[in-house]
């Protein structure tokens, strides 16, 4: 599906998902595998090069809850760092809530 | 609470992105070149590729929220042009001056100089930000600043305003002020947070009068 989307659209540059909702039940390493046999492998066995944006997880157990692990982190940067696209990748976190940064300190 | 696994050491494979969500406002026209500029001054590390802006929910296409007789543009995003144009030419260029966003102010509402309204613009869109520093919102439907509501939709009720942790760790809940745990030194109080408040709004309707 993910393949046939890009050779049918050329205008399309990229995709991005999330391992987030809708996995529950699943551990990070099962959410990171299922996303490289399909989205990824379909995004590599396109007709042109795409580019990825790829959310951090959002739950580090087999929930759906906003939970992260520095195990978790490290199974998201491994399978980055190892998918083989070219172009750089953008991962994408949540600022909002569920993974807090540090805000701006106004008055 | 994320760690520095994605970015210590930096990768050559990937750059952050930071998601700017708004679930808070889409009626509201907000934009706050000040507050642009310390988030960038903030997360301009080298792993930061930028960010990504606005709703999840709302899609600003169709505009269902202006009466026709008021609308005078095509689509919903032009109803929050300025919202656009100060966070597009910020990240674009961060050293873009406020008079830039005068001067489009000033073409659009045909004036001779914006730079008054871009002020009270500003100042009124700080209360946005004030809200949501001071209830803090845990996922994207536990705060909904314009509607002043929260899980459920649920207007937010005076205890509910009491007790709420506070987002921005420089602020104080009632709660807490209350039973004095807080540094005045550091943590900027009710009192000061209600006069700031005031003081600008009322500053606001000033300068739109």
């Amino acid at each position: 599906m993910v393949t046939r989307t890009f050779n049918e659209y050329e205008n399309l540059t990229g995709i991005d998902f999330t391992l987030g909702e809708r996995m529950g039940g699943m551990t990070s390493e099962e959410r990171r595998d299922w996303a490289d046999r399909t989205l990824i492998a379909g995004l590599k066995a396109a007709n042109r090069k795409a580019r990825l944006l790829y959310r951090a997880p959002l739950s580090a157990d087999k929930t759906s809850h906003r939970t992260t692990s520095v195990s978790t982190e490290k199974i998201a940067r491994e399978a980055i760092e190892t998918m083989g696209l070219d172009d750089p990748v953008w991962i994408e976190f949540n600022s909002i809530g569920r993974m807090p940064i540090h805000r701006p300190n106004f008055p | 609470m994320l760690t520095d696994t994605y970015w210590e050491p930096e990768s050559d494979k990937y750059k952050g992105v930071w998601t700017m969500r708004n679930e808070d406002f889409f009626v509201m026209r907000w934009a706050q070149p000040d507050f642009i500029h310390q988030f960038i001054h903030y997360n301009c590390q080298k792993y930061v590729g930028g960010c990504i802006l606005g709703s999840e929910t709302y899609i600003p296409a169709c505009d269902y929220i202006t009466k026709e007789e008021h609308r005078t543009w095509d689509y919903a995003f032009q109803r929050q042009e300025l919202f656009y144009k100060v966070w597009g030419n910020l990240l674009y260029n961060s050293n873009t001056p406020d008079s830039y966003f005068a001067r489009a102010l000033a073409d659009k509402f045909n004036l001779t100089d914006g730079t008054q309204l871009l002020d009270a613009w500003k100042l009124a869109s700080m209360n946005a930000n004030r809200f949501a520093s001071f209830f803090r919102g845990t996922w994207d439907a536990t705060i909904y600043t314009e509607g002043f509501t929260t899980d459920g939709g649920k207007f937010i009720n005076l205890n509910n305003f009491m007790v709420q942790p506070v987002l921005d760790s420089s602020y104080i809940n009632v709660s807490d002020f209350v039973a004095g745990n807080y540094n005045a030194d550091t943590q900027t109080t009710l009192l000061q947070l209600a006069e700031i408040t005031e003081k600008e709004s009322r500053k606001t309707l000033g300068l739109i009068r």
